[in-house]
């Protein structure tokens, strides 16, 4: 794959954007409040140690695929049996992604159309875009860069009339230690999803100095989010705010004409779907890349469908049980699970560290 | 493979012609311009009345054509009464041979008897409902909300039009839907215009009456309830210190009549500031506007200077005085409609924890607010 120096930089932007800035924002204000600011910095600083961990395991041996040497480092059976359960939470993680799209279309566009047709279209073009790879991925994330950061502009300036800055004093006379410490763990399981990092090899090879464009990336989407849930804050404030499911959509909702802002919800839709297309997809191309480490084959695609299947499979059961699915995603536990395997590479590092501590890797 | 993948995509690309049976095509909708909620004549339940343009009496340049039956109107009101809004909004799609949608949406009158019992429902039910923009306008009628949809829209084509620019204008407060939502969830007040309805002198052509609407002053709430109402010289210094009036004209006069002037306020700002103090808190609304004179009688002959200076002193005790007035009554009927509990939720958590639960009571009983303005002269006018 030809690459220039800043193509990870856009991908993973998108890939954390897609997730981050639509659904983090509203569980942030109905937890935290005015002080959700501090566990949105402190949690993604956070989750800058598990890129630290992810990439020094991943420098281990930076021309080969984690999958492939990780039974090097910890031994053959625990490797698989960190690779299971990194397939599993791809799988899962999807679902999520999924049932999370069927029920924003399901509740503003497309009511009476049944779920189950939605996430059928959906898995069909995840199935298809997980086929082609990381590379192609990685090129349609470039592209969607653009058009992300430019409307990412344009919608924050349209945002700004509807904020209240009087609120501003509010941000900094609230910090409860134990709300911020609660959050910044949960923050720090949305933005430290740095382990699929490992899967780029052997497409791209890392460089040591890639290391300080994934910390930006992480500070962009920071910068990103913190915006999106500071304009949300002043619009809305904490007791609306944290009634609302989708607060970015409710900002063009409330638009008083029909002038740009009104009209912008296409833009926003259009953006966050295609986001979430290339999030859901790498998923399942982690997922499939699990699955060969696991039989140790080669054959990753013939897997993509199966996988995909899975996907829809839980989406779907989780639309039968909307109650249950609420539960579930908004819970401490789900957190912690997401924290669990996202600290695979912290794993890997110690066991390294211990093992290599007199002789380098080779 | 190949023709498996172009199949896919074809199939895919069908699909996005149209939704599933959530696909309705324009001409298959009635696109509601005013909703107008009142409370029914029975016990516990709601009158809902619709307003909406009727595209077959309406030819190519707007005008009204003799297309339909009817009386010839180019719009339709349809009015029903449920237990609950959901209800009755039903019973309205059920005797319409199109589907209802309120994507258009422009503007909710609510009627006096419905506001006063509490609009909680109406918010529930609007919260949950994507398709309703929260940008619509809210006021109220004096009386009945339904009658408000007989005036005659005589500059616009139907009388939700009217309204909608009421407020579109910022004659006076331009609430809409998410301001009423907001308010309502951080447990603070907010106004609204209160609309004025008459008879016309003259009639229309087939010798009927005419009606008209207009804004008489403002309506309180405070969370869900309707508390009080202001006039309208109140009600204007309330929605300049509430940031939503755009068109301020004063007129004032000295020696003993005299001599006399009317300005109008090119810009109008207002700020809010919260002082602790040991006594409490004490909050400060302060009115800033630039104003160009426009008409001036002084027999005295005095200079731009001295003329500047008394117009702003009579303009500041004429606009300081509406703007007490109206504090003082929205005190009176307990509605926090300046937001100042919110004030004192962001710059004084330790203070609002206190007051918190007696808010209130506190606003109307022991709430401390002064008025400070600050107005200039930009222009004379074209005259010496």
């Amino acid at each position: 794959m030809q690459t220039s120096k800043w193509q990870l930089f856009r991908f993973f932007i998108i890939f954390f954007s897609s997730q981050t800035t639509i659904f983090l924002i509203p569980t942030l204000i109905a937890t935290s409040s005015y002080q959700g600011w501090i566990g949105l910095i402190v949690g993604s600083l956070l989750g800058l140690i598990l890129l630290w961990f992810t990439f020094h395991v991943g420098m281990l041996r930076p021309n080969q695929a984690w999958v492939n040497f990780g039974k090097d480092i910890i031994g053959k059976w625990p490797h698989k049996f960190m690779l299971l359960m990194l397939l599993c939470w791809c799988v899962y993680y999807a679902s999520f992604d999924i049932e999370n799209f069927v029920l924003f279309f399901g509740s503003n566009y497309l009511r009476g159309t049944p779920p189950l047709f939605i996430q059928c279209v959906i898995g069909l073009v995840i199935m298809y875009t997980a086929s082609l790879g990381f590379t192609t991925i990685a090129y349609m994330a470039d592209g969607l860069f653009l058009i992300f950061f430019i409307t990412m502009i344009i919608l924050f300036n349209l945002f700004l009339p509807n904020a209240d800055f009087n609120m501003l004093p509010a941000f900094i006379h609230y910090h409860d230690p134990g709300i911020a410490l609660k959050d910044s763990i949960v923050v720090m399981s949305w933005f430290g999803e740095w382990i699929v990092l490992l899967f780029v090899v052997p497409d791209l090879k890392l460089e040591a100095k890639m290391l300080k464009r994934l910390v930006l990336t992480g500070i962009f989407v920071l910068v990103t989010v913190l915006i999106g849930w500071s304009l949300t804050m002043m619009s809305f404030g904490p007791h609306l705010g944290q009634e609302l499911q989708y607060p970015f959509l409710e900002l063009v909702r409330s638009a008083k004409q029909d002038n740009l802002l009104g009209n912008s919800d296409p833009l926003l839709i259009g953006i966050w779907s295609s986001s979430m297309f290339i999030h859901s997809s790498f998923l399942i191309y982690v997922a499939s890349r699990c699955v060969s480490g696991l039989f140790n084959t080669k054959a990753r695609k013939m897997y993509i469908p199966f996988l995909t299947i899975a996907s829809i499979t839980i989406a779907f059961l989780y639309s039968r049980h909307i109650g249950s699915y609420y539960k579930h995603y908004n819970s401490y536990a789900i957190v912690v699970i997401w924290l669990i395997v996202e600290s695979i590479p912290i794993y890997y590092a110690i066991t390294a560290f211990f093992r290599y501590r007199y002789k380098t890797a080779k | 493979m190949r023709i498996l993948k172009i199949g896919v995509i074809v199939i895919l690309l069908l699909n996005i012609t149209g939704c599933w049976s959530s696909k309705v095509e324009l001409d298959e909708l009635t696109f509601v311009y005013g909703m107008f909620i009142d409370e029914g004549k029975e016990p516990n339940t709601v009158e809902i009345t619709i307003n909406s343009p009727l595209p077959n009496r309406l030819n190519a340049a707007g005008q009204p054509s003799n297309g339909g039956g009817g009386d010839g109107n180019t719009y339709s009101t349809v009015s029903k009464t449920a237990e609950t809004i959901a209800d009755a909004m039903l019973l309205i799609q059920k005797d319409l041979t199109r589907q209802l949608s309120l994507a258009q949406l422009k503007v909710i009158v609510l009627g006096k008897t419905f506001a006063e019992q509490g609009i909680s429902e109406l918010l529930l039910w609007i919260e949950r409902e994507p398709s309703l923009p929260l940008g619509a306008f809210v006021m109220a009628s004096p009386g009945s909300a339904k009658e408000m949809n007989t005036l005659t829209p005589i500059y616009e084509q139907i009388p939700s039009d009217v309204l909608r620019n009421f407020g579109s204008e910022r004659y006076l407060f331009s609430t809409t839907i998410k301001d009423c939502l907001y308010a309502e969830a951080s447990g603070v007040g907010f106004a609204i215009n209160n609309l004025s309805f008459g008879k016309k002198e003259e009639t229309s052509k087939d010798g009927k009456p005419e009606f008209w609407a207009g804004i008489q002053g403002a309506m309180l709430f405070q969370k869900d309830k309707m508390k009080g109402v202001l006039k309208l010289k109140e009600g204007r210094a309330l929605a300049w210190a509430a940031g939503s009036l755009k068109l301020a004209v004063y007129s004032v006069d000295w020696d003993e009549g005299k001599s006399a002037a009317s300005v109008v306020f090119v810009s109008t700002k207002s700020s809010k500031k919260l002082n602790k103090t040991d006594k409490g808190p004490v909050f400060t609304v302060n009115l800033k506007g630039k104003a160009s004179v426009i008409y001036l009688r002084d027999p005295k002959n005095r200079d731009a200077e001295e003329l500047g200076q008394i117009i702003i002193a009579k303009l500041k005790e004429k606009v300081s005085d509406n703007l007490n007035e109206a504090i003082r009554n929205t005190q009176k009927a307990g509605a926090d409609v300046l937001q100042l509990g919110l004030l004192l939720e962001w710059n004084d958590p330790k203070q609002w924890k206190q007051l918190r639960e007696r808010w209130d009571n506190y606003y109307a009983q022991e709430a401390d607010i002064k008025v400070k303005t600050d107005f200039s002269i930009v222009d004379f006018g074209t005259a010496k």
